[in-house]
């Protein structure tokens, strides 16, 4: 008889008893009896196919589904590799007790279980790489949508608020959507106000210049406003005398008045009765 | 192909369709060096609506035809940069300084009567 059918002729007694042992050891979550047994279920008899018929396509996507379930269920993957410890205890045990005549046979076994607890192991690791990656992707999309809003605030006035730290990537993404902005919306003036912009360094410097530069060439006008008090003292630390070229303005307010006396408007209240 | 400069009262109109040959830039500039001297506009507009490409030579030729023309003692507008072409050019370090621009030619025509 064959270390797969003993197993599969064994896959209940399997099931049952490493979930027991798993009660005796501490998990950072809990996990619901019947649903371990379950699962262990499943994960024996993918291992039994497994030892069929090899690493293939369909372990993969095992291990990627029950990944998957598990971190979106907000388990942590120190609990699976915990349980697969226990199960590789159990079919140890199992081994030893159907072969106990045959030590060259469980010698065997043996390594054959210990490389498929192994490949289990990788598995689960590359599985749970996939899905945290996956889940920076999305963030990194949100993120982005969420941060590069190019607002069109009157007639012929873009307003575009940049949050949080610029790289050259953001500023690309930016620079571009600008434009496609400027177009769009026919604006002659463009206001770049960096209020929320941390820090600042001579590749930040450089972007927006790159910014008002194009959105110049395309015949707008760009005004940046809100640079911080110690934003100004790091470029003129850095030496650059980068926004020569560019209208600067101390804060939106004062940024829109530019904008307003350069297309030739201006706010005026509300006559109030007749 | 022959890019064709237009007199629209007293302004030079360079009007360049689709993608521009080194060639045809090198005879857009002579052409346009000769046509100013011999028709004295005050106002060149360049307009590269139409232009969806550019490479790095063809940048720098818009970019003297620019220079010479404002050497020439005329205002030269350029009129109708696409954002794809803008990128282009900042990435080239062609930053057109001292030329006016104008979102249309309508807008780059607007400007050179003020």
């Amino acid at each position: 008889m064959g270390l797969t059918q003993t197993l599969t002729n064994n896959v209940e007694e399997i099931a049952q008893e490493t979930a027991t042992m798993i009660k005796n050891i501490p998990l950072d979550n809990e996990i619901e009896y019947s649903v371990l047994i379950s699962r262990l279920r499943e994960l024996v008899n993918q291992l039994i196919l497994t030892l069929k018929s090899g690493v293939d396509e369909d372990y993969i996507r095992f291990f990627d589904d029950l990944i998957r379930q598990k971190v979106n269920e907000g388990y942590n993957i120190n609990d699976i590799q915990r349980i697969l410890t226990v199960l590789r205890d159990k079919l140890i045990d199992v081994i030893e007790k159907e072969y106990y005549e045959q030590p060259d046979k469980i010698n065997e076994y043996f390594k054959v279980i210990v490389k498929i607890i192994g490949e289990s192991r990788i598995s689960i690791g590359k599985a749970y790489i996939k899905v945290r990656e996956n889940t920076i992707i999305q963030q990194q999309q949100a993120l982005n949508e969420l941060s590069t809003p190019i607002i069109p605030l009157f007639d012929k006035i873009v307003v575009v608020p940049l949050v949080g730290t610029i790289d050259t990537f953001r500023a690309k993404q930016t620079i571009e959507r600008l434009l496609n902005a400027i177009v769009s919306e026919h604006a002659e003036i463009v206001i770049i106000d960096v209020t929320g912009v941390p820090i600042i360094d001579t590749a930040v410097a450089q972007n927006l210049l790159n910014a008002a530069s194009a959105a110049r060439l395309l015949g707008s006008t760009c005004i940046l406003v809100g640079i911080s008090p110690d934003m100004a003292q790091t470029i003129i630390k850095l030496d650059v005398n980068l926004f020569s070229s560019v209208i600067t303005n101390t804060n939106l307010k004062k940024g829109l008045e530019t904008a307003l006396n350069i297309i030739g408007l201006k706010i005026t209240p509300v006559q109030k009765g007749r | 192909m022959e890019i064709p400069i237009l007199k629209i009262d007293n302004c030079l109109v360079v009007s360049i369709q689709g993608s521009l040959t080194d060639t045809a830039a090198l005879e857009l500039q002579e052409n346009l060096a000769r046509d100013i001297s011999q028709q004295e506009p005050v106002g060149v507009l360049v307009d590269l609506t139409a232009v969806e490409i550019v490479d790095s030579f063809v940048a720098k030729v818009l970019s003297d035809i620019s220079s010479m023309s404002k050497l020439m003692g005329v205002n030269v507008v350029v009129t109708g940069i696409q954002p794809g072409v803008a990128i282009t050019l900042i990435e080239l370090g062609i930053t057109l300084e001292g030329i006016r621009t104008a979102l249309n030619l309508q807008k780059g025509i607007d400007l050179l009567r003020a």
